[in-house]
């Protein structure tokens, strides 16, 4: 079912208001300013949210913008897996940027500025219509970002800054070549359909040389080692709110590339046929394991968070890469899962160096009494983080451990319980550190911290338990991924 | 055989009633956990609301007991919640052996909530307690009510986490320690029991306890891993050796109505687990042909050579699974046995009495596993012995907590004589003690009797031929059995002599003070001379001396009236397990030959009790190499020396690369010095051209020094004032730039340029002409 609507069009263009705010307002209306961001991301949410019902009914709205030539078009096209990122974005962007009001005190507008423009951007990419739309949306996402990490403007930020850039431009360049050599060999950038690529008329050699291509591309931001390592550099220089959606939005704008070239270009007949599948598996499981092990080493929370968040990405490409039909559910699912898990523990990094400037684990003893609902929402992420039922994480990972029997490949079903027991390992001493280390302290419920920062985060810790509870909600990934997951992979 | 198996399918399906009291039994605790966070500060209240609660649990444990037994089961279903269509479903479902516990479960809790109400003034934060133990009995009750391994999974690792908080409650080093251990092989058992269900649920089409009938996971490398996966992840909660480590330190670090509870209740949930993973397996054989060499050895030959090879594979891997449960749970028994002979603190005893316990109750599972249909016997024996360790260790944990109240020592060597002060919980700790023993009229004779017979019965069949196993191998288990047996009564005599009966060292000559163990010096003399006068002042509080007396009295019920039990409780417990044929609610424990078998253990018993006492052995240590703990602390140490020797070369290796890219980049300099100065060099020519066409625009347009700002006049004349002036810094940028990069790179300082450079305009340009470029490759396409 197809639709024309124009919702796309203004929900990804909406956040420019928000530059326009800042371009004409005078200097001192801060406050009138931060209204308006605040309204606009809750308006780009609301305005997603509006097409809810419509898209769990598996229909697709189209936005044609221009056409370059006959076969080459700008267009948007908001199909289910679109819709389901779009929706993702739209609602992590709504709490970092309510979430941002406390936490960001200088340079506001330039932040602000960009904050919206990314978001913008990365709509554009969810609901992008085919492979050229996706890729410009793609790298102005890249570059609008930079303004985000080197926000703090030290010397540590412009050096992880400096290295991000350089990362992304590599991987933007390679990715380019990817897309011209789609181009040439496929004729049709399109993502509607599974499948444009045939074995038929384009040689395996050109296959396999497009589909590298574009995991190195994506890889950069989807963190693939050993393309990773502008990551753990990047999360602990950005502000907070920034890292949550670095880590929740922007390093899955990524897989979500990679997911798009298996649904969309190959398609999962062809992906298989060339067994790609494995290749993708494989490099998946090695980021897994060797993140888990680097993440266990890391004094600096933000960046435990950081490695942490490579090997979780992983979890999608390695739904990806099994491909059967329980583990793609898996994977793609875990988009949102992991978002709203990691985007509660950079919440609470945040609010821990906002209160108390520390950075560092073995400096947290005690630190859940001083913070407790922090920590609490922090406990119930990273356990969730650790696969314990009931919660987002653990439908995750049992979707990914049947997921990989049904593809016959129970190997994988060793690499998601090592790298669950290494999630333990570097999450449960946190806990540890910040509620029985140390002195016995009177709790500081009252007064713990502001409230624009603690709501977001007791948001997203609810969330994470919700859809481990209530699976099925529509509106929740699984509404929506299933739909995916019944075009593309069957079942 | 038709008919039978038929029948045996019925009996499965018996369809359960849709029932609201399952979820009420997990809901009660959970909102009583809820009502004492609430009340908080007011203790009497929160003591009182914590009481009702678990009172009121344990009502509704009886009554649904009382139905479920009856015969019917009941189930209720959480509809949307924690359900995915076609992979799992949230619902609860008690069937006889789930009712059993649950029961159990609720008795224990209700007494060591009792308790804890006098108890609790000896522990700080208080109402964290009662929340998580009162939690920790949500959870507990839900793995018992849970009608697939899903379900029991969710339940198990919550429990797993409750337990968490009730062994770190008092966060001295010891407890933290404790804690840190327990929550990473409860992290370990999970994982591998999540591995394992995923085994069991892709191979055995389902995730209920019953796999689906002639279904893959009868195929060896998937089943043995599933299986092998299962007994560790129950294995680690039941404190089953080399997996118990955790135990002896977790159980004495808790409170003692925690300790109650973890020993007498949470470490069921693993048996539990694994007896229905052995009634899995059963069940998944056909009925009549579990195990052919019973009661048909001879009849097998008739039914063709086909048949009885597929079900002899099938009945012989239920009997491998047996026979390996079998011998670890002697194993385990002869450990902990062993281990707790050399412990003086009180606790730490009766915890490796724990592990040693889980061991005969292992034992039983493994016999009925090892019997296969004819493995009533053994299943018995488990259940009656889950029963009356739940009820006696319970009742021996909540005893020691009153002795730490009052005499504040838990060291048995430094008490004594508590008999004359605290006469009740003296005949209660007694009348549990003799429970554990073993001794006739009390509930420990009967599980003994009723496992004792299961080996003999396994030692019969394992005589027969087309078994696992030869009797000779039983003969050693039943001796194995006999001696931990009378290992048993010795550490128990030993707690009870040296805690109650001994005088105490303050009421003796000092020449016999020497007598006492080596540790004793006159620092504890002192202390001990303070606690004697000051502390073991009286009985224990009320409360505590009602709950352990209500375990006491249950202990003697369950030794008194074997016959009631067996056939209304044990015996419908097993009702709905597939394949298991017979059961023993007629059998008679009280004969005379039964009895006899307890003189062996009691001479061996009370023979080593003298020998290590005359020998003062009660303090020796065995090396620490020969305990499973020892290895894996080498194996966890040598994991994170080898992750620091990795990061420590990440180290040493960064600062290398650095300077590799310090010398690539002073060649690439020396190169491009090099050819700048052999041929001009390109940039130098570029930006020369550039100034020679500006000073070209010059000379043609006007005199040389207004000539830029003229140039740029005119060609942007129509551009408003703004614009243009920002045109022109681009362009002087543009100029200045490249004039800097034609020194520098003249001069070979890339640093001075490089850290002048407006990186965030070059990237700008570098990003838009990537774009414009993107365009242009399309357009030209």
């Amino acid at each position: 079912m197809e639709t024309n609507s124009v919702i796309p069009l203004i929900a990804v263009f909406l956040p420019w208001l928000a530059v326009a705010a800042i371009a004409f307002l005078p200097k001192e209306e801060q406050r009138l300013k931060k209204i308006v961001h605040v309204a606009v991301s809750v308006a780009a949410f609301g305005l997603v949210v509006s097409l809810l019902p419509r898209a769990l009914d598996g229909q697709a709205f189209n936005f044609k913008l221009f056409s370059i030539t006959d076969n080459l078009r700008i267009a948007l096209r908001v199909d289910t897996l679109g819709y389901y990122f779009g929706l993702l974005i739209s609602f992590m962007w709504m709490l970092a940027t309510i979430y941002s009001l406390r936490y960001v005190d200088h340079k506001e507008d330039r932040y602000y500025g960009f904050l919206l423009l990314v978001l913008s951007f990365s709509l554009g990419a969810a609901f992008a219509e085919n492979m050229i739309t996706y890729f410009i949306f793609y790298e102005l996402m890249t570059f609008g970002s930079y303004p985000l990490i080197v926000h703090e403007e030290t010397a540590e930020a412009r050096q992880a800054a400096l290295k991000y850039l350089v990362y992304a431009i590599f991987g933007g360049s390679v990715l380019l070549f990817a897309l011209i050599a789609h181009f040439y060999w496929g004729q049709n950038l399109s993502f509607n359909g599974a499948g444009v690529l045939s074995a038929a008329s384009i040689s395996r050699a050109a296959l396999i040389t497009i589909f590298v291509a574009y995991l190195v591309g994506f890889g950069v931001k989807a963190s693939i080692m050993p393309l990773h390592g502008w990551v753990p550099d990047a999360h602990p220089a950005a502000p907070a709110p920034a890292s949550a959606l670095l880590s929740g939005v922007i390093l899955k704008l990524g897989a979500f590339g990679i997911i798009r070239v298996v649904f969309n270009v190959f398609g999962v007949a062809l992906f298989k046929q060339l067994n790609l599948d494995l290749v993708l598996a494989i490099v998946a499981s090695v980021t897994i394991i060797l993140a888990s092990i680097f993440a266990l080493t890391q004094d600096n929370l933000k960046r435990r968070l950081a490695y942490s968040s490579i090997g979780q990405v992983s979890y999608i490409l390695l739904g990806l890469g099994l491909l059967s039909q329980d583990a793609a559910l898996g994977g793609v699912m875990h988009i949102a899962h992991h978002a709203l898990m990691k985007g509660c523990l950079f919440f609470c990094a945040g609010i821990i160096i906002i209160e108390t400037g520390k950075r560092n684990i073995s400096d947290m003893e005690g630190i859940g009494f001083r913070l407790p609902v922090t920590m609490l929402c922090f406990s119930v992420a990273a356990l969730a983080m650790m696969g314990i039922p009931p919660s987002a994480g653990f439908v995750t990972k049992w979707l990914l451990g049947v997921g990989s029997l049904q593809a016959r490949e129970g190997f994988f079903i060793i690499v998601l319980m090592i790298s669950s027991l290494l999630n333990a390992a570097y999450f449960l001493p946190i806990i540890y550190t910040a509620f029985f280390k140390g002195e016995k302290q009177p709790l500081g419920w009252r007064g713990e911290t502001s409230k624009a920062m603690l709501w977001p985060t007791c948001v997203a810790a609810f969330l994470v338990v919700f859809a481990g509870i209530y699976i099925t909600m529509p509106g929740l990934p699984y509404s929506l991924v299933k739909i995916v997951v019944r075009a593309f992979v069957g079942g | 055989m038709l008919l039978a198996a038929s029948e045996a399918v019925e009996h499965a399906a018996a369809t359960p009633v849709h029932s609201v009291l399952p979820l009420l039994l997990v809901a009660l605790p959970l909102a009583g956990a809820l009502f004492a966070a609430a009340a908080g500060k007011r203790e009497g209240l929160r003591n009182l609301l914590a009481a009702f609660f678990s009172l009121a649990t344990l009502g509704l444990a009886i009554v649904l007991a009382a139905r479920v037994l009856g015969g019917s089961t009941l189930s209720f279903d959480f509809g949307v919640f924690i359900s995915l269509p076609g992979v799992f479903a949230f619902r609860l479902e008690v069937d006889g052996l789930g009712a059993v516990f649950a029961l159990l479960a609720s008795i224990a809790w209700a007494a060591a909530m009792i308790h804890l109400a006098d108890y609790s003034w000896h522990e700080e934060r208080r109402t964290r307690l009662y929340f998580w133990m009162l939690l920790s009995e949500a959870m507990t009750l839900g793995v018992f009510l849970a009608p697939d391994f899903f379900t029991l999974y969710v339940f198990f690792e919550l429990m797993g986490l409750a337990g968490y908080m009730l062994v770190v409650h008092n966060q001295t080093a010891q407890a933290r320690a404790a804690a840190t251990k327990y929550i990473y092989l409860t992290v370990m058992g999970g994982l591998s029991l999540l591995g394992a269900i995923f085994l069991y649920f892709y191979y055995a089409g389902t995730l209920g306890f019953t796999p689906v009938a002639g279904s893959a996971y009868l195929e060896a490398p998937f089943r043995i891993a599933a299986i092998v996966l299962f007994l560790a992840g129950f294995g680690v909660k039941a404190g089953m050796v080399p997996l118990h480590v955790w135990l002896p330190d977790a159980h004495p670090a808790a409170p003692s109505p925690a300790s109650a509870i973890l020993s007498g209740v949470m470490i069921k949930t693993g048996v539990y687990g694994i007896i229905r993973v052995v009634m899995a397996f059963l069940a998944s054989a056909p009925a009549t042909e579990a195990a052919p060499a019973v009661s048909r050895g001879g009849e097998a030959a008739a039914h063709g050579a086909a048949a009885v090879h597929a079900a002899g594979g099938i009945s012989h891997s239920v009997q491998a699974l047996g026979f390996a449960i079998i011998w670890l749970g002697i194993l385990t028994m002869f450990v902990g046995m062993a281990l707790a002979l050399f412990q003086s603190d009180i606790k730490r005893t009766l915890a490796y009495s724990s592990v040693s316990q889980m061991g005969y109750i292992l034992l039983g599972i493994g016999c009925a596993g090892y019997l296969g249909a004819e493995g009533a016997m053994g299943l018995s024996g488990a259940i009656y012995h889950v029963l009356n360790h739940g009820l006696f260790k319970a009742c021996l944990f909540l005893a020691a907590g009153s002795i730490l109240l009052r005499a504040h020592e838990l060291n048995m060597f430094k008490l004594g004589g508590l008999w004359r002060r605290m006469p009740l919980t003296t005949i209660f700790w007694c009348i549990a003690a003799l429970g554990i023993m073993g001794v006739p009229l009390f509930n420990g004779f009967v599980s003994k009797t009723l496992l004792h017979d299961a080996i003999l019965e396994s030692g019969h069949l394992a005589g027969q031929a087309g078994n696992l196993g030869s009797p000779g191998w039983f003969s050693l288990v039943e001796w194995i059995f006999l001696i931990t047996s009378g290992g048993t009564i010795c550490y128990i005599l030993k707690t009870t002599w040296y805690t109650f009966f001994r005088r105490p060292e303050t009421e003796r000559e000092p020449a016999t003070t020497e007598r006492a163990p080596a540790s004793f010096n006159a620092a504890h003399r002192e202390e001990q001379v303070e606690h004697a006068s000051h502390h073991v002042a009286s009985e224990a509080p009320r409360w505590m001396v009602v709950a352990v007396g209500a375990l006491a009295a249950g202990v003697l019920f369950l030794g008194l009236f074997p016959g009631l039990i067996l056939s209304r409780l044990v015996t419908p417990a097993q009702a709905g397990f597939a394949g298991l044929e017979g059961n023993v609610s007629g059998f008679s424990v009280y004969t005379l030959e039964n009895v006899k078998q307890i003189l062996l253990p009691l001479a061996f018993g009370v023979g080593l009790l003298l020998f290590m006492a005359g020998l003062r052995l009660w303090q020796k240590r065995l090396p620490a190499y020969l305990g499973a703990d020892y290895w894996y602390r080498r194996a966890g140490a040598a994991f994170f020396s080898g992750l620091r020797a990795g990061s420590r070369g990440m180290e040493w290796l960064r600062p290398r690369l650095g300077e590799a890219w310090v010398l690539a980049a002073a060649g690439f300099q020396r190169a491009a010095a090099w050819s700048s100065a052999a041929g001009g060099g390109m940039n130098g020519a570029i930006v020369s051209g550039w100034q020679a066409f500006m000073r070209s625009t010059e000379a043609v347009s006007a005199p040389p020094a207004q000539a830029r700002g003229l140039v740029m006049a005119r060609g942007a004349g129509a551009l408003p004032g703004r614009v243009r002036l920002q045109m022109r810094k681009l362009v002087e940028m543009t100029v200045q730039g490249s004039r800097r990069l034609a020194v520098a790179v003249k001069s070979g300082r890339y640093a001075d340029f490089i850290s002048t450079f407006h990186w965030d305009l070059g990237i700008g340009v570098v990003g838009i002409s990537f774009l414009l470029a993107i365009m242009l490759i399309i357009l030209i396409k």
